[in-house]
């Protein structure tokens, strides 16, 4: 340090300027405190979220065994006159589909798409019910 | 046009209700989950004001510091 940089401050009031410098540190350690807190409550959070998804993940697991115990239903439902074509169309899929269905092991599917492709069957089969 | 009944054969009918049964389960603590969840949640905007109202502490203490220092310079 040069002399340059040195630089004599009189303080006013040294007791009430070491009291607000004790303070701020006093304060910044209960921030970091707080943080520590913060960080613990946001682990639960994470570990509750974890818990959640494993929990939605056997529901998932359940409900696809429990799918299998009932039988798959065909019913044929009369078709609107006018929309006869549409509806040929539209029904082409729901087979294939069913098709695909009973190859799929639904306990190994535990991904974003096999519950999408689960999520768009489902919503066929209850299409194809009105 | 009345819908006709409609009867099935369910083999495992025992295993079927223990399955159901054990969702209604895992559905409970689903919910029990997620109201924990929120109640963390709620605990971490808490502590994240406590942190905020902390560091404008010491923001306000520093600002009484440095007019202190800065005076003196004037």
């Amino acid at each position: 340090m040069t002399d340059k940089d040195m630089f004599y401050v009189e303080v006013h009031r040294p007791i009430d300027f070491r009291r607000s410098l004790l303070e701020a540190s006093r304060d910044l350690l209960r921030a970091l405190q707080k943080f520590e807190d913060l960080k613990k409550v946001r682990e639960d959070k994470m570990k509750e979220v974890a818990r959640l998804k494993a929990t939605v993940r056997d529901i998932n697991s359940l409900l696809n065994q429990a799918k299998n115990h009932v039988p798959a239903l065909n019913i044929k439902l009369p078709e609107p006159p006018k929309a006869e074509k549409k509806s040929k169309e539209e029904k082409k899929p729901v087979h294939h589909a069913k098709k695909k269905d009973a190859k799929v092991n639904y306990k190994a599917s535990r991904d974003v798409t096999d519950l999408e492709k689960q999520m768009k069957e489902i919503e066929s089969k209850l299409g194809s019910l009105g | 046009m009345a819908e006709k009944p409609l009867f099935i054969k369910l083999e495992g009918y025992n295993e079927l209700t223990d399955m159901l049964n054990m969702v209604k389960v895992k559905i409970a603590e689903a919910k029990e989950s997620i109201a924990r969840i929120d109640q963390l949640r709620q605990e971490e905007e808490a502590e994240l004001d406590l942190w905020s109202n902390e560091l404008e502490e010491v923001e306000k203490k520093m600002a009484a510091i440095d007019s202190d220092l800065m005076a003196a310079r004037e």
